[in-house]
């Protein structure tokens, strides 16, 4: 019972310390929605939408911003990946997604095109928060063009600065994003 | 329960980092910042590699935060009451700020600030051969370290780490540069100190707008203002005699108190080196430099 009593905290004492002796942080940046527990479904509606990949606009195309010990945070694979994952996530508020083929010649339908501007995280009080700034285009069947800029911050409190929790601050913030496309959508690619 | 509250408390910002160790250098609640370098060791480099390190990818509207931890004497509980006051402060913010980083998309702090500061230093004498490169990285041990492993015995390696924010009223920019020069066989570096910029305050009613007005010209300005100041006050330090002769001659000099327009608004005391129109270099009991408007 000692000994054991001795191991966890020993784990409880070593596993912080693990988390920050690295050099780098490589972050497995992948979408997650993070929701509200209580969110109700969103019905579908009639908007449905072709995406284009996104394209990656940022002027610190390396860097995610830095950890406590000022290592780098990196994402293993580009983030305009994780981006797209969010956007076909649009699904489930309610509008129909499909990927375009980027070889075909011509495109029937909305069409998005989402430009990913900045991306990085940062720390206030006992919070870390994400920014995110997406440049979009929707494009109409009708040849609609509707141009925004958004840019969100996601936040959540920050406990032991771990590699997942600056994944799951980036997901909020994603999230917050998808939510103001979403209703901007709703309207636009009617028209 | 008490490893959570620590992790809590984790100083997690690197602006706090560089900031909060920029300040307590200021304020003289350690020894001295300032490590002079050795005439013999820098006669000794034939070549110096300089990272200017700038991991910010822009500047901060940063909410104010709550301070009720401090008034209650810390805790798990404030802490999160802190963080969620913070949190929605900075919500509230948001707007305001959007408007702000539109008009100002154009200024990139890397470009200005960087031009800036090479042109200014690049002037100096006391580093033979200087190359000097921008990195989006922070200045950590394993970098440091990494780059000391590469070193021969005739050259050396130095890091410039900048943070950059608003005060909390948003009227002023503070730039923090932290620097250090490491040869080979040094544990320690032969060089280091710490210098800050503050600019001139802006209208008090509509700051952000104040800064983001024409494109951000403001804005622009105070980034290259810092950039010249903090080369120039570098390049003095270099080639500036030991930490004795340094302070003897400050002495002499007009005293003054100064509170930083930081996050956290530590007051310092030095002595004024340098006095123009609008604007002082004040030398603190530390050795570090600041300059500042009055």
């Amino acid at each position: 019972m000692k000994l054991l009593s001795i191991l966890v905290t020993a784990c409880c004492i070593l596993l912080p310390i693990a988390g920050h002796a690295k050099d780098e942080s490589f972050i497995d940046l992948r979408f997650q929605a993070e929701t509200a527990p209580n969110e109700k479904p969103h019905a579908q509606s009639e908007c449905t939408l072709l995406i284009k990949a996104p394209q990656d606009a940022r002027r610190n195309q390396e860097t995610l911003g830095t950890t406590f010990r000022d290592n780098p945070i990196i994402s293993k694979e580009p983030a305009t990946l994780w981006l797209q994952q969010a956007l076909m996530d649009l699904n489930r508020l309610g509008i129909k997604t499909s990927l375009v083929d980027e070889n075909s010649a011509s495109v029937n339908g909305n069409l998005l095109s989402a430009e990913l501007d900045k991306l990085y995280l940062w720390y206030h009080s006992m919070n870390m928060y994400g920014t995110l700034v997406v440049n979009t285009s929707l494009q109409t069947p009708s040849g609609g063009i509707f141009k925004h800029s958004y840019r969100v911050i996601g936040t959540k409190s920050n406990w032991a600065n771990t590699d997942s929790e600056y994944v799951t601050t980036f997901n909020i913030t994603v999230s917050r994003f998808l939510s103001q496309l979403a209703a901007d959508l709703q309207k636009e690619c009617r028209a | 329960m008490s490893l959570s509250i620590k992790a809590v408390y984790r100083p997690n910002s690197f602006i706090f980092v560089i900031f909060a160790s920029l300040i307590v250098h200021l304020s003289g609640c350690s020894t001295v910042a300032r490590t002079s370098l050795p005439p013999q060791a820098s006669a000794n480099i034939t070549s110096t590699k300089v990272v200017l390190s700038i991991p910010s990818d822009e500047i901060i509207v940063r909410a104010e935060p709550s301070n009720i931890s401090p008034a209650v004497g810390y805790g798990l509980i404030p802490a999160l009451i802190d963080g969620a006051i913070s949190a929605s402060r900075q919500s509230a913010l948001e707007n305001l700020s959007s408007s702000f980083y539109d008009k100002t998309k154009q200024v990139d702090f890397r470009a200005i600030f960087g031009q800036a500061f090479n042109q200014e230093f690049k002037q100096q004498v006391t580093l033979k051969n200087m190359e000097i490169s921008m990195s989006t990285r922070g200045v950590s041990s394993a970098m440091k370290d990494a780059n000391k492993a590469t070193l021969t015995n005739d050259n050396a390696f130095m890091t410039i780490r900048i943070a950059y924010e608003f005060s909390p009223n948003l009227r002023q920019i503070v730039v923090g540069a932290d620097t250090a020069l490491f040869n080979k066989n040094a544990p320690e570096p032969i060089y280091k100190n710490s210098f800050m910029f503050v600019s001139a305050p802006v209208s008090e009613t509509a700051p952000l707008e104040a800064w983001a007005a024409n494109n951000g010209e403001l804005l622009s300005q105070a980034f290259t203002q810092s950039g010249v100041e903090l080369g120039r006050l570098l390049q003095q330090d270099l080639s500036a005699p030991a930490n004795e002769a340094v302070f003897a001659n400050a002495a002499a000099k007009e005293k003054v108190t100064y509170t930083a327009p930081a996050f956290f608004p530590w007051v310092f005391k030095g002595n004024i080196t340098e006095k123009s129109a609008n604007r002082q270099v004040i030398r603190a009991d530390t050795g570090a430099l600041l300059s500042t408007p009055f």
